[in-house]
């Protein structure tokens, strides 16, 4: 073990040493890495040390001053190449990049001065940047508390009306602007030209469904049986009195009062796709959850679960050559696969949620850390979930430290066993040797005196079990279950 | 026998008639068809001279390259061609943060993405935007009319929702009854580039600081976009971002934070 160590460090110093030249440039065009000396562009500058310790290729923050952007481990000159403000702060830690709450409406966002009036500009609204509220969670919470009403103007002798917040509603040329919290623009008493219609559209930044009114402003939560009643049409209701409320309301035809987390979310009606038509207008509650998945199982929204080549040789070092773990995502009614590092080199892992509404699953890639398992004496250093991926098995190999038994990787890694280089230098960690010893009778006849247990099959299974823990090693079957005598 | 004859007569005389009215009619209905057709297509294909509005021939001419220029480099990462890229599916995805290193986080290649696809998108639109003003002063002076105009300067803003060119070509368009003078063109294309460039800004952020970032995250905070990350065995990372109702895609590629196979003793860097 320490020979392996010393050879494999000899290597690591051997290459370190070759790629020891900082490339502001390299050949195949990426800036600022570390390589051999003949992969350096000659047209930019090269040192022989890290990238770290030059000027040219220091890592700091660089600065759109256009859109309020702040973008971290850049080099400084492809940063002004195009035209950034580059800061020796690789973590963006400066003064323009401090974000506050942008308020835009009736939407928020948790972002720096400048992209907050960039936006601002972009939605037509004064800048309205608080830099007092240093979470997004209390950002959200302000921009939803905002006022919303009719804003109600005279222009060319007509009474006409936007719906929007106090602070959208600002005077229009030489019209003078009345604003009335909570009402909606169909509302009798405000004698405005919009009148209620049977169309329904949905609301950047709302899960809902919503009725228009003529003039294109948004009413209340689309809801068929209150259609024609006035009441609906005069102020504000809010969400939790609108029908429904407590449901996600997926592909109703009556109500618009979808619920994200529950799985509804305003769509545009697709006759492909969805199966019932909305009674008015061209929009339903879209359902988020995905019925039927790879597992077999429906999921809700925004779950994510794991998955693996196959299932009966996940962990307990029983993983097949080639075979790799998957994490699955439910999103807006579909299933979307990612996939965890290649060789095993990542693993997925996946939690239960206890919720008000059910058990929600998540589960993520995480870096399968088998590297130091041989070196574990003794089970409870081994089986230390906080620091590695193992398990202990009552068996000892001649490689491994401890006395009463072996720590293993729980997932074996994958191993690169086509091409020359450490594969083998790993599998042989596996080797074992047993020593059997016979007494020959002064008749000739030879006992087994000494570790008889060796000469069994299942010893011979055992050791092999033991080798396949170790990585792509020992006699067996890959992801298609196709099996190696050799190993 | 007269008298029959006579009927016979009778009836082949309304039966022509009958089948005479017919063939009238459908002679008449395809005559009509015929003119309207004439009168839409002429224009067209040059066949009736009407007057040529410039900022309508440049806004026509323009967009179909502005768009091309939009799909391509979105295909391949913010550069129509990318020099230092993944390839994946045929594709070529340039690496817009990247290290060669095994263990540590990646150095961005492209921290102003935004302005660098405003320059690929001028590049690539500049010789077909000249060729757009060449054709239109040919067009022009076929009419009788006298055309003096500049070099075009071109200036690409990519906004939410929109692709802008400016064409900044001070034209002046001379004939009998009036002299027209044009200063500059502008040419609006729909289109999501802004909020996948700035999504991809998000994503590479995360890059360059943990190492990954959370597609699920990302989609839940963003419902219009879908975005997918493939693992490759070298530690390359595919994103491919897509909103899903234009189905206009954004796709690229990084390294950060691999892992080597085995115990990476013999590598600290790929090769």
């Amino acid at each position: 073990m320490i020979f392996l160590i010393a050879i494999s460090a000899s290597f690591v110093f051997a290459q370190n040493t070759s790629m020891s030249f900082c490339c502001e440039k390299t050949t195949y065009g990426a800036w600022c890495q570390n390589n051999i000396e003949e992969k350096c562009d000659a047209d930019y500058r090269k040192t022989p040390t890290s990238c770290q310790a030059t000027s040219f290729c220091k890592l700091g923050c660089c600065y759109d001053i256009e859109e309020g952007l702040c973008m971290e481990n850049s080099p400084q000159k492809t940063c002004e190449v195009n035209g950034g403000v580059w800061s020796d702060n690789e973590n963006c830690n400066i003064p323009q990049c401090q974000l506050g709450c942008c308020v835009l409406g009736d939407q928020a966002a948790f972002v720096s001065l400048v992209r907050c009036k960039r936006l601002s500009a972009f939605y037509g609204l004064k800048t309205d940047f608080r830099k007092n509220i240093e979470s997004e969670n209390a950002c959200i919470a302000i921009a939803q508390a905002q006022d919303k009403g009719a804003c109600v103007y005279e222009s060319d002798f007509q009474t006409h009306c936007r719906f929007t917040t106090r602070q959208g509603c600002t005077e229009k040329g030489n019209a003078t602007v009345t604003f009335y919290k909570d009402y909606l623009c169909t509302s009798e008493k405000l004698g405005t030209v919009c009148g209620p219609t049977d169309k329904t559209t949905c609301v950047e930044g709302k899960d809902e469904v919503y009725f228009i009114d003529s003039c294109g402003n948004a009413a209340n939560i689309y809801d068929a049986s209150r259609i024609n009643d006035k009441t609906y049409w005069e102020k504000i209701i809010p969400k939790e009195e609108s029908c429904n409320a407590k449901s996600g309301n997926a592909n109703s035809p009556v109500c618009g009062n979808c619920d994200y987390f529950l799985g509804g979310y305003c769509k545009q009606y697709d006759s492909s796709v969805d199966k019932t038509k909305p009674r008015y207008g061209e929009y339903i509650c879209k359902d988020l959850n995905c019925k039927t998945t790879m597992s077999g199982e429906s999921r809700k929204h925004g779950e994510s679960w794991c998955m693996y080549d196959d299932e009966n040789s996940a962990g307990e070092g029983k993983d097949k050559v080639g075979s790799r773990y998957w994490r699955h995502m439910c999103v807006f009614g579909e299933e979307i696969v990612e996939p965890c590092a290649d060789l095993r080199a990542e693993v997925c892992l996946e939690a239960e949620v206890e919720t008000n509404k059910g058990v929600f699953i998540e589960a993520g890639c995480k870096a399968n850390m088998w590297q130091d398992c041989l070196m574990q004496d003794n089970e409870g250093d081994c089986l230390d979930e906080n620091r590695r991926d193992c398990r202990w098995v009552k068996t000892k190999i001649a490689s491994g430290n401890a006395t009463n038994g072996t720590c293993l990787p729980n997932v074996p890694p994958g191993l690169k066993f086509w091409e020359e280089g450490e594969a083998q230098g790993v599998c042989k960690q596996g080797t074992n040797i047993c020593v059997v010893k016979f007494e020959r009778d002064l008749f000739g006849h030879s006992k087994c005196v000494r570790n008889c247990e060796c000469l069994d099959k299942s010893w011979i299974e055992q050791q092999n079990q033991m080798c396949v823990s170790m990585g792509d090693c020992g006699s067996y079957v890959n992801y298609v279950d196709v099996k190696t005598e050799e190993g | 026998m007269h008298a029959k004859e006579e009927l016979d007569k009778e009836i082949v005389v309304k039966f022509f008639n009958k089948r005479g009215q017919i063939t009238i009619f459908i002679i008449v209905a395809l005559l009509i068809v015929l003119t309207a057709l004439v009168f839409l297509l002429a224009p067209r294909f040059g066949l009736i001279r009407g007057d040529v509005d410039p900022n309508s021939y440049i806004e026509e001419c323009t967009q179909e390259y502005v768009d091309e220029a939009v799909y391509k480099l979105g295909q391949a990462g913010g550069s129509i061609e990318p020099v230092h890229y993944f390839t994946y599916n045929g594709n070529n995805l340039e690496y817009l943060c990247y290290t060669n290193k095994y263990y540590e986080t990646c150095v961005m290649q492209q921290p102003m993405l935004k302005s660098h696809v405003e320059y690929e998108i001028t590049q690539y639109t500049r010789p077909k935007i000249e060729e757009c003003i060449d054709s239109l002063e040919k067009e022009l002076q076929k009419r009788g009319k006298e055309v003096e105009s500049k070099k075009p300067e071109i200036e690409v803003n990519v906004e939410p929702g929109n692709v802008e060119v400016s064409i900044v070509s001070e034209m002046t368009v001379k004939d009998n009854e009036k002299t027209q003078r044009f200063k500059q063109f502008k040419v609006k294309s729909k289109s999501s580039l802004y909020e996948l460039v700035m999504l991809s800004n998000s994503i590479l952020n995360w890059e360059a600081r943990y190492g990954d970032s959370d597609p699920l995250t990302f989609m839940l905070y963003h419902p219009d976009f879908k975005i997918e990350k493939l693992k490759q065995s070298d530690g390359t990372k595919v994103y491919l971002l897509e909103n899903r109702d234009s189905k206009q895609q954004f796709k690229f590629a990084t390294r950060s934070l691999s892992w080597p196979a085995g115990y990476g003793f013999s590598e600290m860097y790929i090769t």
